[in-house]
């Protein structure tokens, strides 16, 4: 039994090992290792979903299986899998190191997935750190390009400071709690007298800090539009999805099942984080001129909407962030995938490289009109059904300010989306030669657009999947 | 019945997408292909129109989403009925219209995709019971009322109304979600129908207020109320057809739609009547007042527009039968002769080149039924007698008379306004129709001629019931007007329409209004002047939209500069001064009551330990002080090392040999990376110290303190760890209890760090291998050769005497400290020794096989191991153990667990193995570069440009 | 024979404290990773500190140690790696002049 539920794991360690080494053997042919990799991929989707249902702690409670896990990983492997299905061309163009990027996605994958699983601090850190070392070493991958190693120096030095704090809120939790065991610190917390507390709140306030870098919550985001900005396109689309997530995916436990005393304190403070966050992410990307930079801080203002769903503590928060992640990652390796549609003519750095779009591929410009509809929240299309259940999410714990202030906050983002949808629209472009896209781009592009859309549309059996997960059995 | 319902909705969206087909195969012809479904649908209301006369309600509902609440309900009755017979008869009409209005070389399949749309979704608004489902048809709605502003793209001003349109709505429409799921939460239901009935209790309900506020911000942004109506202009950029449909006839009344609806449920309250009342009149009185000063014919009709849905929504605010049956007869009788109006708007902009009231005049003989149609449309927008506008606007009037809340200033003002605001109206109709058709003609673009049958065929049609209606009100008392008052107020209506009321309060204000109007009119050259300058001086609501959206802007250009400076430094000191205000935030937050913080006893320190501590601190202060290379890294190699004497005193011995071991080995890599940097010199001799970041390092010290200080009041805890003491022996046969617990308790982990060790030596490998050494293959020199005779000798000795303690820590690891991770690290120290002695080709020729394929082989040992326990029936990872006697090493015990160590060491082996060759051999080819630029003379012109 | 727990804590908080002004005062990427490993260093003392007072039989904070150290010397390595990749392209590694990407 243990085995069989490990086995996505230890599949994706495979995976990740055997690329590194096809890497070295096939040299040219990036093609041939994104096969590979989205084969592995898939068989490891494919077991996930046969595990989906399965509940069980295992190693000593170290991981937990269950389908809070299981949803998470799949949302990985769905990005992974969009992910090296579209970004082949891009690898070969850039020349970037094919074997290694794949491998070193893979293995942040993995990183991923014991994040999402873990009921242990060593575990959880374990996770991070396999995630985040495989990051920095992923965001400099075009070496020749000065903005890809300033991204990937300023990204290493903030994450390596990040683990250090961390690092000193974990020390204080195990000193507190005299375990690494989450469910054995929330046995110990459970009996703190209020002498206590403040050393509680400190560690725990040193893992909101650690995790809110991760995360680009403000004011613990100045690293990442830079990073988002200079790191190769497909890596950003990584990490601004899969890797947000696995912190999410962390926090939500941590506070759940370890810290639910803290968890309820402070409402206050998660949730102007989320207000705060969700605001200086939409104002700031505003006045952005380079795609990838207005993509990195609009995934500030989404991580401001999901801390919505941590904020208001409740399982039904648990969901929306469920439910929201997914159709982020959706979202956002979609618009990515256009951008590295357009990086095969040298185009798509500059929001106005959209322009004249729609004349050039009406169905393109289309597709990038439903993206753009679905990150503003508007119906009928996945975005809009997320936010409503984060808005629900807050008005039944009684944050209706927080509700509103989401709600709201999507007028403030619509001049941002709306640019590029005016420039495919409105703008006369530099040429109008007709632009084709490439199967696998194609097929990432419908699967993503699909997605986003068919959740729009019959939105009611996500909604049940993830209203049925829980943290707590 | 339920599904010719919904059909009613869905037909205009099935048909959508079918447009860009039959554009291919029709050609300009395709408007013909599409008006048969807008006819269609007015032909089946018009058939159910009998039924509901009598009060029956028709529903359908398909269930879609009810998770969200959300579900495809619908439900006509009469109040329903009149909207959709708007949207569905106008809609025929326009799309004839346009059929003439657009030239055939447009993007056609756009336009007609975008109304249908709009049509669809329209429809859906006025037949949705539920709200959300109704939400959903509303922001539809807005963005296909994007789309057709913005049609005409390359004029500038569509591009400004179409953002101004969008996000004035999209705000409004938002806010209007917020208050529907707020209203969902006070009621407990969505569905408009059951609504009727909890009422009161979300009148009493806390969120009563901010329920109110949020729909009807929803409906006065959609109906363009004050302060919201400056998206309505601007939205006249689109094409005439579509400022007929959506920006007269049809969408500006989706909020009127919304507010008497919800007065159902809200209204009734104070809160209530000031709002909506208030807001009502004031746009009634803002638009027409606007609507005199302009100078295009499209923007006039647009304030009079904004004007007359003022007059219309505050009708709402009242909630009694005579108002309520006022406002509806007048939403039928604005939809038509406002419809009418901008049609023949269009014809003139159509046939003359212009929409400037100032160049046009005297047309009337050119274009005779195009004028007679604009007198008949005017006149009864201004209230003349024997048209339609005049006994719904009479009716309105007397409406105000009677107000439920009062009397007060508010009240008696309603009145006054309203003759005033009428008084304009008057005097822009007659602008409208005098002014343009009489008199001698004026100078336009193109010579003035009369428009064709097809342009003239829709409003001439709306006029005859413009004069249809003015004349014999009571065609539509029985079937349509009464019935849908009913509809609203719950109570079979008791309106009587006529042409004639007798001499009342409200005929007396119709004819102060006409008088005052005319009046106006004649004396116009001095009138309007003076209303300019009123106007000129005056803030109005563009100022503060642009306002709104500039200071959006300079605010987000300030917070970037300010923290997106692109400097790291900055960046850290903002992440950790926010991570220290959180802590203070969270101490001064803090429930102090139970606390007793008082130092412990103090008991002697050991001098060992102080030494160690104090060189520890020195250790640290060098490396940061220090200006030599060298300096900084012994600095942090004693950190390192003194850190280890401290857990040896600590007795904690295993981790005193792996931190020694770690710190050796990584001290190597930085050595490395320091050899060859003659250009890692700080540029400045002197650190540029900030206050700020001294004062931040100083406050999160103090801060840490405190809560250690703090944490001394602490109870603490027993944990799960002796179980691990007590259950190590007999679970896994071994007294190490940390490399125990590292490799059984812990396997699983164990498992993974060896992966991130794996990924360490590729990330690594990948990062400085260079283009033109893809394999990294290793360069023949050491870079690190000190001294050519003593350094090898010693070396030799030295490789072997680690090897073997190597081995001895592996196999006594199970007991004693050590272990798989701590030989490996040494017998990779082991290969460094030997390659920072000898050359370095010759150190990986030590171990002919390619670093990657030990790691991989040490993995495969690994996972096997925690197969081989999946196959004999354990859970994955579960060790099995035995023992057996070695003479010298003694009793070795030869757990599972001891091959499972020895995959641990091989990829700790092969990972270290292979990132000191990577960086050494990176380090070796930049000196190869730099040699070569030298020679090139590059070098230095490489270095002034970076 | 041994320390108060409350001084080992604070030396920490000082070594921490130390690391953390090394941090950010200092330009040279591969100074500030030398402060971040002293702060990590800082973090194995409150570790072992905490294992080691409040319960000297349980080695679990130990066992934590371990897997701290060699990651953090792992991840030390790959940002040597990235400081090396730069400083072989660019003649600097001066964080002050990375500016590059801002706004």
């Amino acid at each position: 039994m243990e085995f069989r539920l490990i086995a996505p794991e230890l599949i994706l360690a495979g995976l990740g090992l055997s690329l590194v080494t096809l890497g070295a053997v096939v040299k040219k042919n990036s093609r041939a290792l994104a096969v590979v990799g989205v084969v592995g991929s898939l068989a490891a989707l494919a077991v996930v979903l046969a595990n989906f249902g399965l509940t069980q702690d295992l190693f000593s409670n170290q991981l937990r299986h269950d389908a809070y896990a299981s949803f998470f990983k799949v949302v990985f492997l769905v990005i992974l899998i969009l992910l090296f299905t579209g970004s082949a061309q891009y690898v070969r163009d850039r020349r970037m190191p094919a074997g290694e990027f794949y491998a070193l996605t893979t293995l942040a994958t993995l990183g991923g997935f014991l994040m999402a699983g873990s009921l242990d601090l060593i575990t959880i850190f374990l996770g991070l750190e396999l995630l985040s070392i495989a990051s920095y070493a992923l965001a400099g991958l075009l070496k020749g390009d000065p903005r890809s190693q300033e991204a990937s120096i300023k990204f290493f030095l903030v994450g390596a400071l990040t683990t250090a704090v961390i690092l000193f809120g974990i020390s204080l939790l195990y000193g507190l709690a005299g375990t690494t065991s989450l469910t054995g610190i929330a046995a110990a917390v459970a009996g703190l007298s209020s002498a206590e507390f403040p050393l509680l709140a400190a560690a725990g306030l040193f893992l909101l800090a650690g995790l809110g870098v991760k995360i680009a919550a403000v004011p613990f985001h100045m690293w990442a539009p830079d990073t988002y900005d200079g790191a190769p396109t497909p890596v950003s689309a990584f990490l601004i999805t899969a890797s947000e997530a696995a912190a999410f995916a962390v926090l939500l436990r941590l506070f759940a099942v370890a810290l639910p005393s803290l968890a309820e304190r402070w409402q206050l403070i998660l949730g102007l984080m989320a207000l705060v966050t969700m605001t200086y992410g939409n104002v700031t990307a505003i006045l952005q001129t380079r795609t990838k930079r207005m993509l990195a801080y609009s995934a500030i203002a989404q991580a401001g909407y999901v801390l919505v769903g941590l904020a208001v503590a409740s399982p039904s928060g648990v969901s929306a962030v469920l439910y929201y992640v997914l159709v982020y990652a959706l979202m956002t390796v979609g618009a990515f995938t256009v951008v590295l549609l357009l990086a095969g003519e040298s185009l798509g750095e500059e929001i106005a490289d959209f322009n004249g779009l729609s004349r050039r591929s009406p169905l393109v410009a289309l597709m990038v009109t439903i993206l753009m509809l679905s990150l503003i929240g508007i119906p009928p299309t996945a975005g809009f059904f997320g936010k409503l259940l984060l808005y629900r999410a807050a008005v039944d714990s009684g944050m209706v300010w927080l509700g509103l202030a989401t709600v709201l906050n999507g007028v403030v983002s619509v001049p941002y989306y709306y640019r590029i949808v005016r420039n495919m629209y409105l703008e006369q472009g530099t040429t109008t030669a007709a632009l084709t896209p490439t199967v696998p781009i194609a097929i990432v592009l419908i699967l993503a657009v699909g997605g986003t859309l068919l959740l729009g549309i019959v939105p009611e059996p996500l909604a049940r999947v993830v209203a049925a997960i829980s943290l707590t059995p | 019945m339920g599904f010719s319902l919904h059909l009613v909705v869905v037909l205009p969206f099935l048909l959508a997408p079918a447009v860009p087909f039959l554009a291919r195969r029709l050609g300009p012809r395709l408007g013909w292909a599409l008006v048969p479904a807008p006819f269609l649908i007015t032909l089946y209301l018009l058939s159910v129109l009998p039924v509901l006369a009598e009060g029956q309600v028709l529903t359908a509902s398909w269930t879609w989403a009810p998770s969200y609440g959300l579900s495809f309900a619908l439900a006509l009755d009469s109040f329903s009925l009149l909207f959709a017979l708007l949207i569905a008869g106008i809609g025929t009409l326009v799309l004839i219209y346009s059929i003439f209005y657009l030239d055939s070389k447009e993007d056609l399949s756009r336009f007609y995709i975008s109304i249908l749309l709009f049509m669809g979704a329209m429809l859906g608004v006025v037949l949705s019971d539920n709200l959300l489902a109704l939400y959903m048809f509303w922001e539809i709605t807005s963005i296909s009322s994007f789309l057709l502003i913005g049609f005409w793209h390359h004029r500038t001003e569509s591009r400004d109304g179409a953002l101004k349109s969008m996000l004035t709505t999209v705000f409004g429409g938002l806010a209007m979600l917020g208050g529907i799921l707020l209203l969902g939460a006070a009621a407990g239901t969505l569905s408009l129908r059951e609504l009727g009935a909890a009422a009161p209790a979300v009148a009493a309900h806390p969120y009563y207020p901010a329920i109110v506020l949020l729909i009807l911000l929803g409906a006065f942004t959609k109906s363009a109320q004050v302060p919201f109506h400056l998206w309505l202009p601007g939205a006249m950029a689109a094409p005439t057809p579509v400022s007929a449909y959506l920006h007269s006839a049809t969408m500006v009344k989706a909020g009127i739609y919304l507010t008497a609806r919800m007065g159902t449920v809200l209204g009734g309250t104070e809160l209530w009547f000031y709002i909506v009342a208030g807001v009502g009149m004031a746009t009634m009185l803002l638009g027409s007042y606007l609507a005199v000063q302009q100078r295009d014919l499209k923007a006039l009709l647009a304030f009079s527009t904004v004007s007359q849905l003022g007059f219309i929504i505050a009708m709402f605010a009242f909630g009694t039968a005579a108002a309520t049956a006022a406002a509806v007869l007048h939403i039928l009788n604005h939809g038509i002769f406002k419809g009418s109006l901008f049609m023949l708007v269009g014809i003139v902009d159509h046939q003359t080149g212009t929409r400037d009231i100032e160049k046009l005049s005297g047309l009337g003989s050119k274009m005779p039924f195009t004028g007679t149609l604009m007198f008949i449309g005017a006149l009864s927008m201004a209230g003349v007698p024997l048209l339609s506008g005049f006994v719904s606007k009479e009716m309105m009037l007397g409406a105000l008379l009677n107000p439920p809340a009062g009397p007060n200033v508010f009240t008696y003002a309603l009145p006054v306004l309203a003759v005033l605001a009428s008084a304009f109206t008057t005097l822009y109709c007659l602008q409208l129709t005098l002014k343009l058709f009489l008199g001698p003609q004026g100078e336009s673009p193109l010579e003035p001629a009369e428009a064709g049958p097809g342009l003239l065929l829709p409003p001439a049609l709306l006029g005859g019931f413009v004069v249809l209606l003015g004349i014999a009100p009571a065609l539509v008392e029985h079937h349509l007007i009464a019935p849908a008052t009913a509809a609203l107020t719950g109570r079979p209506s008791s309106v009587h329409l006529a042409l004639w009321h007798g001499v009342n309060p409200a005929l007396f204000m119709s004819i102060v209004a006409l008088a005052g109007g005319a009046l106006l009119y004649w004396q116009l050259p001095r009138v309007l002047p003076a209303l300019r300058r009123l106007s000129s001086v005056r803030i109005n609501a563009n100022t503060i939209y642009n306002a709104l959206l500039t200071g959006t802007e300079t605010g987000s250009a300030k917070l970037t500069r300010r923290m997106m400076t692109g400097n790291l430094r900055d960046y850290l000191f903002y992440i950790l001064a926010f991570t220290a205000l959180v802590l203070i935030v969270g101490l001064v937050r803090v429930d102090f009551g139970g606390f007793t913080g008082r130092w412990p006893r103090l008991s002697p320190v050991s001098w060992s330990e102080l030494a160690a501590v104090l060189v520890l601190i020195a250790g640290a202060l060098t490396a940061i002080v220090a200006r030599q290379r060298v300096g900084i890294a012994l600095g942090v190699a004693t950190v390192g090392f003194m850190v280890a004497i401290l857990w040896f005193l600590w007795e904690a011995p295993d981790l005193a040999l792996t931190q020694t071991i770690v710190e050796t080995v990584s001290i190597v890599p930085l050595f490395l990376a320091f050899s060859y940097m003659p250009r890692l010199r700080d540029r400045y001799v002197r650190p540029r110290v900030r206050k700020s970041d001294v004062s931040l390092a100083v406050v999160i010290g103090v801060l840490s303190a405190a809560f250690t200080y703090i944490s001394t009041g602490t109870r603490l805890f027993d944990s799960i760890g002796h179980w691990f003491v007590e259950n190590s022996y007999r679970l896994a046969g071994g007294r190490n209890v940390v490399n125990v617990i590292l490799v059984d308790f812990r396997g699983f982990d164990t498992l993974f760090e060896t992966t991130v060790l794996a990924l360490v030596a590729t990330a690594v490998f990948t990062l400085v291998r260079s283009r033109r050494d893809p394999g990294g293959a290793v360069k023949p020199e050491s870079p690190l050769m000190i001294n050519p005779v003593i350094v090898p000798a010693v070396s030799r000795v030295l490789f072997y005497l680690v090897l073997v303690y190597s081995l001895y820590l592996f196999f006594r690891g199970h007991h004693n400290p050590g272990g798989g991770f701590a030989a490996g690290v040494m017998a990779a120290s082991a290969v460094i020794i030997w390659a920072l002695a000898f050359e370095r080709t010759a150190a990986m020729k030590l171990v002919p096989v390619h670093p990657r394929y030990i790691i991989g082989t040490g993995l495969l040992v690994i996972v096997g191991v925690g197969l081989s326990a999946v196959a004999l029936g354990y859970p994955f990872l579960t060790q099995a153990f035995g023992s057996f006697h070695v003479p010298v090493a003694g009793e070795i015990e030869l757990a599972s667990a001891t091959l499972f160590d020895l995959g641990v060491l091989l990829v700790v082996f092969g990972a270290i193995h292979w990132l000191v060759a990577a960086m050494s051999d990176g380090i070796a080819l930049e000196q190869e570069h730099i040699r070569e630029y030298r020679a090139r003379g590059v070098y230095h012109l490489r270095k002034g440009r970076l | 024979m041994q320390l108060p727990l409350t001084y080992v804590l604070s030396f920490s908080a000082l070594l921490f404290g130390i690391g953390l002004y090394g941090a950010l005062t200092l330009q040279n990427a591969i100074r500030i990773l030398m402060c971040i490993e002293i702060m990590l260093n800082a973090v194995n003392v409150n570790l072992i500190a905490f294992s080691r007072y409040l319960s000297p039989l349980q080695p679990a904070g130990q066992a934590f140690v371990i897997f701290v150290m060699t990651v953090a010397a792992a991840e030390v390595a790959v940002g040597l790696a990235i400081i090396l990749m730069i400083a072989r392209r660019r003649d600097t590694i001066d964080i002050d002049r990375m500016n590059l990407l801002k706004w």
